[in-house]
């Protein structure tokens, strides 16, 4: 293999990046399989005996929620002979029996009962076959991440200054907190889940690719994201460190509250109850697009996150959650809610035209005599304030911070926990 | 009173149109109240799960403007489809609606692929134009595989 520090420069990465099997199950062992990754929300394991399934990189995990009340992120494996213990989605339940031998383990993993114990020696200990876990588990405002490595940066730190923008986020909330229980916008597409990362957080886009979303929202609703998604605008594209970066559209205000809404009014109250006029202020005002490293991203203009799922080096899976705010008015959660399909469905307005470009990238990307990928744009008129390097919301800065820390993980991984 | 055979016309010339691209007559067949809904699980509330599509009649008009658009570039080029329907049962709901139940097999061809989709539809018809036609004031497209990751459904069921 190429070395990987050839393969990223300041403004610009290789295609290989994009193409390469051996690279992917790099990305997988070196950034997936070490730092911390988003698993999954409190509010969807709320009562002991409460799980869900999901991934770290390609490896089966659960969530789950202990007598103890602690949650803990358990490798989704049989101690026995690697069956999945757990096939559903999300339940409740005491005991996850494997339905190959029955072998039980509790849901913090560990092994309860073996058939037949007979069969095994004096010295096989049950405590040496519990279900292999995420050594560290950490939560942040309800999202909670582990790690697959023992020791290394806490979640704090390696959040930083994503933890500021999570907190303008879930502050929305007039209860503080936010509830993940409705539905999900699942979709996949046949190409590298790095192009759905550098989308996320790309200003520049949506003026082009998302032409017809504006037209329409325009003649409907008088109101689209044309103008905040234009140089010169007065958003900001940022980065800040360990990959994580956002579009700041607060200054241009994007979506307008239906004020024409009594249910707006009520929230409107309940915030500045919570939170007092300044901060309520500047938290009914927030328009953000937060991306954590590696895998999770946040749009509060329509109350959703969405988590990217890498399955192979040119097939990714993704899921949006909607989610709703604690203390708000019912029918605003609502309409969000419903309101999500128009944006991020497969059958959408505006992402399904996202996906063909990643698509339409991935088979450009085969060209090779064109070697390189340019991240350039902004360099040159980007500024450095507070910890976050900031440039217009058409500029590359988030991109170039996300490659930044793809490189210093995929170079030396034992250097970063 | 609505017999099989006149609804099964109805669903052939509806699955007729979207065939042959003829999405402003397919608007047609909607009242002007109609609601489109394609559910993402198992849930009747898009207000408690979100849905693949919950579309009032602007929001129909939308799609077709959409398609025709040469910007819409998850269209570009264009899907081809084929609609089968298939096991259409009527239940007339008083003398003024009817409840449809049909199955729907979906073939769609665009780029190198040929993709299958299969749907239960329920839909409620009422008369309109002096009795003389029967509108959808309701469709409900429920595909099975509702719940997994899919991929650019910016063609019409």
């Amino acid at each position: 293999m190429v070395e990987v520090s050839d393969l990223v420069c300041e403004d610009r990465v290789h295609r290989r990046l994009y193409t390469e099997s051996d690279i992917f199950v790099t990305e997988m062992e070196r950034i997936f399989e070490r730092t911390w990754v988003f698993i999954g929300h409190e509010s969807e394991v709320p009562e002991p005996g409460d799980y869900r399934t999901t991934f770290i990189g390609r490896q089966p995990v659960i969530l789950s929620r202990h007598t103890d009340g602690h949650v803990y992120v358990l490798l989704n494996r049989c101690m026995h002979r690697g069956a999945l213990v757990c096939r559903q989605e999300a339940g409740n339940t005491t005991v996850f029996r494997c339905m190959y031998h029955g072998w039980m383990y509790n849901t913090c993993g560990a092994l309860v009962a073996v058939p037949f114990p007979g069969g095994y020696g004096d010295d096989f200990r049950r405590e040496d076959y519990g279900l292999r876990m995420a050594p560290r588990v950490g939560s942040y405002r309800g999202f909670v991440f582990a790690s697959l490595q023992p020791e290394g940066e806490s979640l704090e730190d390696h959040l930083g200054i994503a933890r500021s923008y999570m907190d303008l986020i879930v502050d929305a909330a007039p209860a503080g907190t936010l509830s993940v229980r409705s539905g999900v916008q699942r979709y996949t597409y046949p190409a590298n889940w790095k192009l759905q990362i550098e989308n996320l957080l790309d200003g520049y886009h949506p003026n082009f690719t998302h032409q017809i979303a504006f037209e329409i929202s325009e003649r409907r609703r008088g109101t689209s994201g044309r103008k905040g998604n234009t140089e010169g605008s007065g958003a900001t594209a940022r980065s800040f460190g360990r990959g994580h970066g956002a579009l700041h559209y607060s200054a241009v205000q994007r979506y307008r509250w239906d004020e024409a809404q009594g249910a707006t009014a009520e929230y409107r109250r309940a915030v500045e109850h919570t939170l007092g006029p300044k901060r309520a202020a500047e938290v009914l005002g927030a328009d953000v697009q937060l991306f954590v490293f590696p895998n999770l991203f946040f749009q509060n203009a329509r109350q959703h996150f969405r988590v990217i799922r890498p399955v192979a080096v040119d097939r990714t899976e993704v899921c949006a959650y909607p989610y709703t705010l604690d203390g708000a008015p019912e029918e605003l959660g609502r309409q969000q809610v419903k309101g999500l399909a128009w944006w991020a469905s497969a059958a959408a307005f505006g992402q399904p035209d996202d996906l063909e470009a990643f698509v339409r990238c991935q088979e450009g990307l085969q060209v090779t005599s064109a070697e390189w990928v340019l991240f350039a744009r902004g360099t040159h008129r980007e500024r450095l304030v507070e910890g976050e390097i900031i440039g217009d919301v058409t500029d590359e800065v988030p991109q170039r911070g996300f490659y930044r820390e793809w490189k210093r993980r995929m170079v030396d991984p034992t250097k970063h926990g | 009173m609505a017999t099989r055979p006149e609804i099964e016309d109805l669903l052939y010339h509806e699955a007729r149109l979207l065939d042959e691209r003829r999405f402003e007559e397919w608007l047609d067949l909607f009242t002007q109240n109609a609601r489109y809904v394609m559910p993402s699980g198992d849930s009747e509330d898009t207000g408690i799960e979100t849905p693949i599509l919950d579309d009032d009649r602007l929001t129909l008009e939308d799609r077709v403007l959409r398609l025709r658009n040469p910007a819409s570039y998850a269209q570009s080029p264009p899907s081809r489809t084929v609609h089968l329907v298939q096991n259409v049962q009527v239940e007339p709901d008083g003398p003024a609606a009817v409840n449809v139940h049909c199955v729907l097999v979906v073939y769609e061809a665009r780029l190198e692929s040929v993709r299958s989709f299969a749907a239960r539809c329920f839909y409620r018809l009422i008369p309109e134009d002096g009795g003389t036609t029967w509108r959808i004031a309701m469709k409900r497209v429920e595909l099975v595989n509702r719940d997994q990751h899919l991929y650019n459904l910016t063609f019409l069921f």
